[in-house]
């Protein structure tokens, strides 16, 4: 640690020379300005003014490294910064046009996640690279691990890897999806699987990488993973089940981001399948379940989607025991018929399942194509019974109590 | 549960607000911090030195004079409490680019140390200083090489350390050095294994013989400089011809190999694949510790009329940045001084062998060490490149030695390997010469 506050130390010597507090100087008048134009206009996420500020910025940085150059004095500094402004305002320029064309809040999230922080970054790694070389820094030793130096390098990477890892793995494997979709003709279904392996394996791959450049050797991970192992039997055990299970049911594919399912009796679709668990979304209330992958994995799961996305729906409904029963299925029938969202094929068939106390109960089964559509079309079939029953004079009974006075 | 863009909006306007992490509020502070502490007296020095000893093959080199010179840095801090040398090591064929891109924007090193053809380099763009060094301090240390640096009344860089090149062999297998370059041959011819290498300067000494090193020396070094193209005289074409054939000639011997490097040279000799090499004498701490008491250095064999042969010798330049306040540049040159000064000379020759002083009042202790004995020998006849003659040896080395590569193998023949060293001669000179 004395060794790197050593050489940041150095730096300080750099900073105070006269050249270089002069382009300080500059750089920091010209933010100033730029940060009180953006706190008077206060302009949105969506407008155009800030590129233009920023070019403005650009402009007068670009001239004010010319004139301070003019006597022979160092500049670069200035430079550098209107170029990595530059970068920053083409990127900008790049997410409101991206705007324009896809959905808003994934254009901001993937923005906000990933391409801001990940600009920082490089844009840090560069300027440090330029001041006193990435490789000085790099190679400082902190602490020793293993056998092995901890450098700066490795802590550098330890913390900023991962995160970039899972944020910017997103992009290739969607493009990966989107290529072995039209390639080889894959489900909705098969290519999310697709991309959540893909994922996993650049993910893994990437970890495995990132722990051999941290100075992690074959006899340290082996370490690793036997302390791992005794805290997977006692301590984790959930997650790791969580996550063998979640890998499992990819593979078996039954229960896959686009999925149908039945869940604690209302129909649900897979959303997400991750790492520790599913998560759900549900029509009815449009709310998201996050349910333990281990949950599918021990539990009967109902699946809309295993090998068609079909659902057969019932309507139930009572009808007079003066009507004759073959009519009043043949106008069910009609009725579900008439439906444009319910299937001709196979085709809607009437029953008559009871004879009750106060009405004959009669069934109409139909099949839907959406699942998650139940709700709606079975309410439109029995408003529409109601509408025949009417037009047929088909009357629904309701239960009728007769009371007789023994008196009387 | 989506986040409508509403929401999001808001949630980085409210971002926006808030006052911590602004960029123009942390650049104002560190000015602010500068700007007070720079005026501050108790503040160390902080002295940023380069080190670029030489590339790819020069790895013996570089490690013995990265721990040289932290070493020194390390006792220069100790007699200079306020004061911190940060030592970074830039490998040589970077340097030029590394410096100037420090240099543009003010964070250039305030002293570096390097060879002599990128320090004329950096001297030519404008990215060293003359040192403000006059005689009162230097001519006390009666360095060695200096002229060829001068510039006026001022020195562009100062010589540091000169390594010089030697015969380096395997006493089991060879008892007695070849003394003639005749014998190299004949050795080679009785089963002895003998490398060369195939550098170009590091080859050129087997030229001295055939008369064509020094007309090749002025060629590279632009012997047009003034004004006339650079190439041979007739004379000079013929010993230079010569010359070649007798590198063709001699390859055709199974056991004389010619390898690309002078750091593959000496992994032959350690594993015990080759008898004797040249090498240069930086090597030697590397070679005595796998060859302990069997390894034996003598000076290069002589020319076939009992000529020395003249070997290039490096030579590591100090030279000043141009980016250093008067603070900065005063503790340079005090630690310049320091590591010419006899102490510190006499300290860098002992304890890293391969390197010998400049400063000429430094003793050389030659009956207590045969190997210092030999480079001292070497050193004297040596070709030690400065500012006016043989940067340009060392500057065109890599194309001309593929030339040679193809014209000890056969792939060229000696006319075509020479015309395309003159063309190669000719593209090379630089725009200026740095004198």
């Amino acid at each position: 640690m004395s060794e790197l506050l050593f050489l940041i130390g150095g730096w300080f010597g750099m900073l105070v020379r006269g050249s270089v507090l002069l382009q300080l100087a500059i750089l920091a008048a010209v933010f100033l300005l730029h940060q009180a134009w953006k706190r008077r206009r206060r302009p949105s996420l969506a407008s155009w003014l800030p590129v233009l500020a920023k070019l403005v910025a650009i402009g007068v940085l670009l001239l004010a490294a010319a004139l301070v150059a003019l006597p022979g004095m160092a500049s670069g500094l200035i430079v550098l910064v209107a170029e990595l402004l530059g970068v920053w305002t083409a990127l900008d320029g790049l997410r409101l046009i991206l705007r324009r064309f896809h959905d808003v809040d994934a254009v901001e999230s993937y923005w906000f996640r990933a391409v801001r922080p990940l600009f920082l970054v490089v844009a840090l790694l560069l300027c440090i690279d330029r001041f006193d070389g990435l490789q000085a820094i790099a190679d400082v030793r902190l602490i020793e691990m293993f056998g092995e130096h901890f450098t700066v390098g490795g802590a550098v990477l330890l913390v900023s890897l991962p995160y970039f890892l899972v944020v910017l793995s997103e992009l290739p494997v969607l493009f990966l999806g989107f290529l072995l979709q039209r390639l080889m003709g894959l489900s909705a279904g098969n290519r999310k699987v697709f991309e959540l392996i893909f994922r996993y394996l650049l993910i893994g791959v990437g970890v495995l990488w990132l722990a051999n450049q941290v100075g992690l050797n074959g006899t340290a991970i082996a370490a690793i993973a036997g302390g791992l192992s005794v805290g997977l039997g006692f301590g984790i055990k959930e997650v790791f089940s969580n996550f063998v299970s979640g890998l499992w049911l990819l593979f078996e594919g039954s229960v896959r981001p686009g999925e149908i399912l039945m869940f604690e009796g209302d129909p649900v679709e897979v959303r997400r399948l991750g790492l520790r668990a599913a998560t759900l979304w549900r029509d009815r209330d449009n709310v998201e379940l996050v349910v333990p992958n281990q949950t599918f994995f021990t539990a009967t799961t109902t699946t809309y989607t295993g090998t068609d996305r079909m659902r057969r729906s019932e309507v139930q409904v009572g009808a007079s025991y003066r009507h004759d029963p073959d009519r009043v299925i043949a106008v069910l029938e009609e009725v579900a018929r008439a439906n444009p969202r319910v299937l001709p094929q196979p085709a809607p068939k009437g029953l008559l399942i009871n004879y009750g106390d106060s009405s004959i109960d009669y069934a109409l089964r139909f099949w839907i194509a959406n699942p998650m559509e139940n709700g709606g079309i079975c309410s439109e079939v029995r408003r529409a019974i109601w509408h025949a029953f009417q037009a047929n004079a088909i009357e629904i009974p309701f239960p009728q109590r007769v009371l007789h006075n023994a008196d009387a | 549960m989506r986040v409508s863009a509403l929401d999001a909006s808001s949630r980085h306007a409210s971002r926006r607000r808030f006052p911590v992490g602004r960029p123009s509020g942390v650049l104002a502070g560190l000015v602010a911090l500068a700007v007070a502490c720079g005026g501050c007296q108790r503040l160390p020095v902080n002295l940023q030195v380069s080190i670029s000893p030489g590339a790819g093959a020069d790895r013996l080199s570089r490690e013995s004079l990265n721990r040289l010179a932290s070493q020194m840095a390390r006792e220069f801090m100790q007699n200079n409490p306020g004061v911190n040398l940060h030592l970074r090591y830039i490998p040589e064929a970077q340097v030029l680019d590394t410096l100037s891109a420090r240099s543009s924007l003010g964070v250039g090193p305030d002293l570096m140390i390097t060879r002599a053809a990128p320090a004329q380099a950096l001297a030519q763009k404008g990215l060293s200083r003359p040192s403000d060094l006059g005689p009162a301090q230097l001519d006390p240390l009666a360095i060695k090489y200096l002229p060829g640096f001068r510039q006026g009344h001022r020195y562009l860089a100062l010589p540091f350390l000169v390594q010089p090149t030697l015969a380096c062999y395997d006493r089991r297998r060879i008892s007695v050095p070849p003394q003639r370059l005749d014998d190299l041959v004949h050795l080679a011819g009785e089963g002895k294994r003998i490398g060369l290498p195939l550098l170009f300067n590091e080859l050129l000494w087997t030229s001295t013989g055939f008369g064509a090193e020094d007309p090749l020396i002025r060629m590279l070094d632009g012997a047009g400089s003034s004004g006339a193209q650079p190439g041979l005289a007739p004379a000079d074409h013929k010993a230079a011809l010569a010359w070649l054939q007798w590198l063709y000639r001699a390859n055709v011997e199974p056991t004389l190999k010619f390898l690309d490097n002078g750091d593959d040279l000496v992994q032959a000799l350690q594993s015990g694949k080759l008898d004797w090499i040249s090498c240069n004498a930086t090597a030697i701490r590397r070679l005595r510790r796998d060859l302990g008491a069997n390894l034996a250095v003598s000076p290069l064999p002589r020319t076939n009329d009992g000529e020395p042969s003249r070997a290039f010798a490096r030579l590591l330049l100090i030279s000043f940045g141009r980016d250093s306040n008067p603070e900065e540049r005063r503790v340079a040159q005090k630690f310049a001084l320091f590591v010419l000064n006899d102490f510190s000379q006499n300290n860098l020759m002992e304890r890293a062998v391969g390197n010998m002083p400049v400063n000429q009042t430094v003793i050389v202790p030659v009956k207590n060490s045969p190997e210092l004995a030999a480079m001292e020998q070497s050193l004297a006849s040596s070709i030690v490149p400065n500012f006016r003659s043989g940067v340009g040896v060392t500057r065109s080395a890599q194309p001309i030695s593929q030339v040679l590569k193809q014209a000890i193998y056969g792939d060229l023949s000696p006319a075509e390997a020479l015309k395309q060293i003159e063309a190669l001669a000719r593209a090379s000179q630089p725009e200026g010469q740095g004198r």
